[in-house]
């Protein structure tokens, strides 16, 4: 079977061709990165006309690059939750437009769910990773959610969270830490390379919420404290810009990959799987193989294409759901919230988790 | 040449189909700020009633707003998505456009509401457009339409307008299909427009970005 996906959640665009065996034949992303720089945040109307305008040469390149027609592919995935409702609908239209024109099956997917099977893709040069397949513990670690699922299978009836961020992403804690310390967005990569010239142990940062037991995270804090840190004593420079970078990615991974593991304990399971931005961060994918190595647990972690956001994720969890038979209607709708269930309650009292966290905008300077 | 004609610029989704300049179907509903469920079963079902397939359609015509931003991406999203399958040519029409389409009158207002009482406007002299689509406030409109000589006032929210307050001579055609933009207007001005490969909606006003108090995503 061969799927076309459509991604239009938050500020990528981006369509993919993926068959049934996880095998990529295209992935196209336009990122919307610099659109919203200015505004240092994703700003939803402006996210919803870029995707207008970009979903339609981001699927013909795609069916191209697959050097496929789309009479050729079986059915249109298309990301219908969580994330913007804007952006979303936009994808949402565009792949009912071509399901219904081309007469194939549509199928909507979430997002988290694509972000939990993205391990299971293969792009080219890449081989199916050892030890992959199911039941293991997922670490979802993006800019707009983090938490642990209990993965029983590719379908979200099949995904129950273990627990999950009270406030922020960790990702958004990577980007508005790198924001304070005057790094570019999206700044954990930024991070992350400053931390390897860094030494963890000059700077003492409180790790976020490291409370034995619980599976719930909170980012929040450290965020703060960093902020606290830049008030008072200005911006570090040089070595000790590094050595702050390096105490704050040690706190955050540390936390990451302790609760994953205690996680792994507590559902009994001999494998984790990463997902999502962060996991390409360098010092969590080594203390996740490094505890991996010593209990004995199969660690998966997906390559960077398919990590971040992307619709090969996308295709990929709707071939799943085809299988099972599943399609859906063309009154398929667009969703803010997960389908999976949410047991962690968020900061303010709200239950459920937003596909980002809600600020006061402010225009970078 | 056959055309399909759709707009959901305003809380009311409109489809058409014609063959050869005559209206073959059409379906219209008030379907509020659920365009997204609603268009395409409404298309599915007017296709079923006629028996005919994406594939038949030779041009879609898309209203392009002004409007409801959301309803207008609604709108064109699904037509490109259409197009991109059946390889089929879009037309973009504008929705003050398809309101007074079939008047004859000498001077015609075109209104359509906007958000925060606002409105979106547009004015046809002998057959010129003298007032481009724009965004004002209920004031502004009777303000700068002084001295406007007799007119015709299409869409609905027309009704709303104190016209007399300004000595404004203006006579009301807000019944169908005067009163909200409809897809049987629309394919009309459709035949004899030139297609383009995308279409961008016509958003005229600006969005509101710049207010500190808007909500705004900042991860
Ligand atoms: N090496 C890295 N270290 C830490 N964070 C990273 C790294 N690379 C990317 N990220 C973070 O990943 C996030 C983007 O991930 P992505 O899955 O695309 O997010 P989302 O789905 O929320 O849009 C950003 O917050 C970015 O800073």
């Amino acid at each position: 079977m061969l799927v076309l996906g459509i991604e239009t959640s938050c500020d990528e665009t981006g369509a993919a061709v993926v068959s049934s065996d996880g095998t990529v034949l295209s992935d196209v992303v336009e990122s919307q990165v610099a659109l919203h720089a200015e505004w240092g945040g994703v700003v939803p109307e402006l996210a919803s006309r870029d995707h207008l305008r970009n979903t339609g040469p981001v699927v013909r390149e795609a069916l191209a690059k697959a050097g496929l027609r789309l009479d050729q592919v079986d059915a249109i995935a298309v990301t219908c939750r969580p994330g913007l409702v804007g952006a979303l609908l936009v994808g949402v239209q565009t792949a009912k437009g071509i399901a219904w024109g081309a007469g194939k099956p549509l199928v909507g997917v979430d997002h988290l769910v694509g972000h939990l099977v993205s391990v299971f893709l293969r792009r080219e040069g890449e081989t199916t990773q050892e030890g992959l397949g199911f039941p293991y513990v997922g670490l979802l670690v993006s800019g707009g959610h983090t938490a642990l699922y209990r993965v029983e299978g590719p379908c979200a009836d099949q995904i129950h969270e273990l627990g999950a961020t009270r406030d922020d992403a960790a990702g958004e804690a990577f980007d508005k830490v790198a924001k304070v310390l005057g790094l570019a967005y999206p700044g954990g990569p930024r991070i992350d390379r400053l931390a390897s010239e860094g030494d963890p142990l000059r700077v003492k940062l409180v790790p976020p919420m490291a409370r034995r037991g619980s599976l719930e995270f909170s980012f929040s804090g450290i965020k703060t404290e960093v902020a606290r840190r830049v008030a008072s004593g200005g911006v570090p420079q040089g070595d000790a810009l590094c050595d702050l970078c390096a105490s704050f990615q040690s706190a955050v991974t540390g936390v990451l990959a302790k609760k994953l593991f205690e996680a792994v304990e507590r559902e009994r399971m001999d494998r984790v799987v990463l997902g999502g931005g962060v996991s390409a961060n360098r010092e969590l994918r080594r203390r996740v193989e490094e505890l991996g190595r010593q209990k004995g647990i199969a660690t998966l972690v997906p390559s960077l294409a398919s990590a971040t956001d992307n619709a090969a994720m996308i295709a990929y969890a709707g071939i799943k759901r085809l299988e099972r038979g599943e399609v859906d209607g063309g009154d398929l709708v667009a969703t803010s919230e997960t389908v999976l269930e949410q047991l962690t309650r968020k900061g303010r009292g709200r239950r459920g988790s937003s596909p980002h966290a809600f600020s006061v905008p402010r225009r970078t300077e | 040449m056959r055309i399909a004609a759709l707009d959901t610029s305003t809380l009311l989704g409109s489809v058409a189909l014609f063959d050869h300049e005559v209206l073959v179907a059409e379906d219209s509903r008030r379907v509020s700020n659920a365009h997204g469920e609603a268009l395409l079963p409404m298309l599915q079902g007017l296709f079923a009633r006629t028996g005919w397939s994406p594939r038949d359609i030779d041009r879609w015509a898309v209203g392009i707003g002004p409007g409801s931003f959301t309803g207008i991406r609604i709108g064109v999203a699904t037509a490109q998505g259409i197009a991109l399958a059946t390889g089929a040519e879009l037309v973009g029409v504008n929705s003050l456009e398809t309101l007074a389409e079939g008047l004859e009158d000498t001077t015609v207002i075109s209104l359509l509401s906007a958000l925060r009482g606002e409105v979106f406007v547009s004015v046809r002299h002998e057959g010129a457009v003298v007032v481009p689509p724009s965004c004002w406030s209920l004031d502004e409109l009777t303000a700068r339409l002084e001295g406007f000589g007799p007119a015709v006032a299409v869409g609905e929210i027309a009704r709303s307008v104190d016209w007399g307050g300004r000595h404004l001579h203006v006579e009301l055609r807000t019944e169908p299909p005067h009163d909200l933009p409809r897809a049987s207007n629309l394919g009309r001005l459709a035949f004899n427009r030139l297609a383009s490969p995308w279409l961008e909606p016509l958003y005229v006003s600006a969005p509101h970005l710049t207010r500190p108090a808007a909500k705004v995503l900042v991860r």
